[in-house]
């Protein structure tokens, strides 16, 4: 196989997982949606995990630490927003004082 | 149990002030991506890539198989594993497209794990949400595939965009957190992924799908 078919089978294939998800199986009801309701705050909090440490459980640098640190403190706002501000900010005083 | 059509403090979901970070975020790695796989695609083949696949985790993963000199159909196995997400993720945000069957069709190419974030925190907007902040990302990650290609890449930036994809999803597992349950689960979910990546070594992009998953089922009627 040619990289240039490697690239396009990959494609079919991610497109096809992300379409079936949304457009060939049919919406969640009653039990599967309760679930489904469920998944995304355990689903993105494992993520935060994985974005952290990767799949080599590297260790964070510090300044990662203290972008994460300072989103955290901010998380009872509720706000993508602010937490991201939070975030960055903590990355760039990281940066600018140690 | 129907969820609420719209979260506190979801009002920022696509602002600019949201959007512009997470896009810039998208671009430093777009950048990242393109300068490691020039070397082993060439110039046009890697921004081929970007345009018709759209997800860093896959391509990263297509490029270090291939760079360690592994097979096609080992690639092809490892990329459909790490596209097992997308059904968590598709089934996740599906309840709340309303859209037609051919507006899905264009707003599947944009689930990747921050436009159905952003989706789900605004449910009763999922649909302008996906595609605008789909829209976004796209471009923040062709462009900078390009520059990365274009040997423009500033690795520099490299930590912060690596910092703000575990800030990003932090953000997003706070919005989804009502209620004392919630929180449980969340907790739950992250440390189900960290035992996962620890004790699996191959697990990768699937541990936190699982710890999710884990997490949301054992976690029934706890709210």
């Amino acid at each position: 196989m040619t990289d240039l078919g490697l690239v396009a089978v990959i494609a079919v294939i991610t497109y096809a997982s992300r379409a079936a998800a949304v457009v060939l199986l049919p919406a969640a009801r009653g039990r599967l949606l309760e679930f489904v309701a469920r998944l995304p705050a355990p689903l993105f909090a494992g993520l935060a995990v994985f974005a952290l440490i990767g799949d080599d459980l590297s260790v964070p640098d510090g300044a990662t630490l203290a972008a994460v640190g300072a989103a955290l403190i901010v998380t009872p706002k509720r706000s993508l927003g602010l937490t991201l501000a939070a975030g960055i900010s903590g990355f760039v005083l990281f940066e600018l004082l140690v | 149990m129907r969820p609420p059509d719209r979260l506190a403090g979801s009002s920022d979901v696509d602002s600019m002030t949201t959007l512009v970070p997470i896009a810039a975020a998208i671009g430093v790695f777009g950048m990242v991506y393109g300068a490691a796989a020039q070397p082993i695609f060439g110039t046009w083949l890697t921004l081929i890539s970007s345009v018709v696949i759209f997800s860093g985790t896959v391509q990263f993963t297509m490029v270090g198989l291939v760079a360690a000199s592994a097979g096609p159909l080992a690639v092809v196995w490892a990329v459909f594993v790490v596209n097992v997400r997308n059904f968590a993720l598709g089934g996740a945000v599906r309840p709340h497209l309303t859209g037609t069957r051919a507006r899905r069709v264009l707003t599947a190419w944009f689930l990747i794990d921050e436009t159905v974030g952003l989706a789900l925190s605004a449910p009763a907007n999922a649909d302008r949400i996906l595609l605008r902040s789909g829209v976004a990302a796209y471009l923040a990650w062709v462009v900078g595939t390009a520059a990365g290609v274009a040997g423009g890449a500033a690795l520099g930036l490299e930590s912060l965009a690596g910092s703000v994809f575990p800030v990003l999803f932090i953000g997003l597992a706070a919005l989804m957190i009502r209620g004392r349950g919630a929180l449980i689960r969340a907790c739950a979910g992250a440390a189900i992924t960290f035992l996962l990546l620890v004790l699996w070594s191959d697990a990768g992009g699937l541990a936190p799908v699982l710890g999710g998953i884990v997490a949301a089922v054992t976690g029934e009627g706890r709210d």
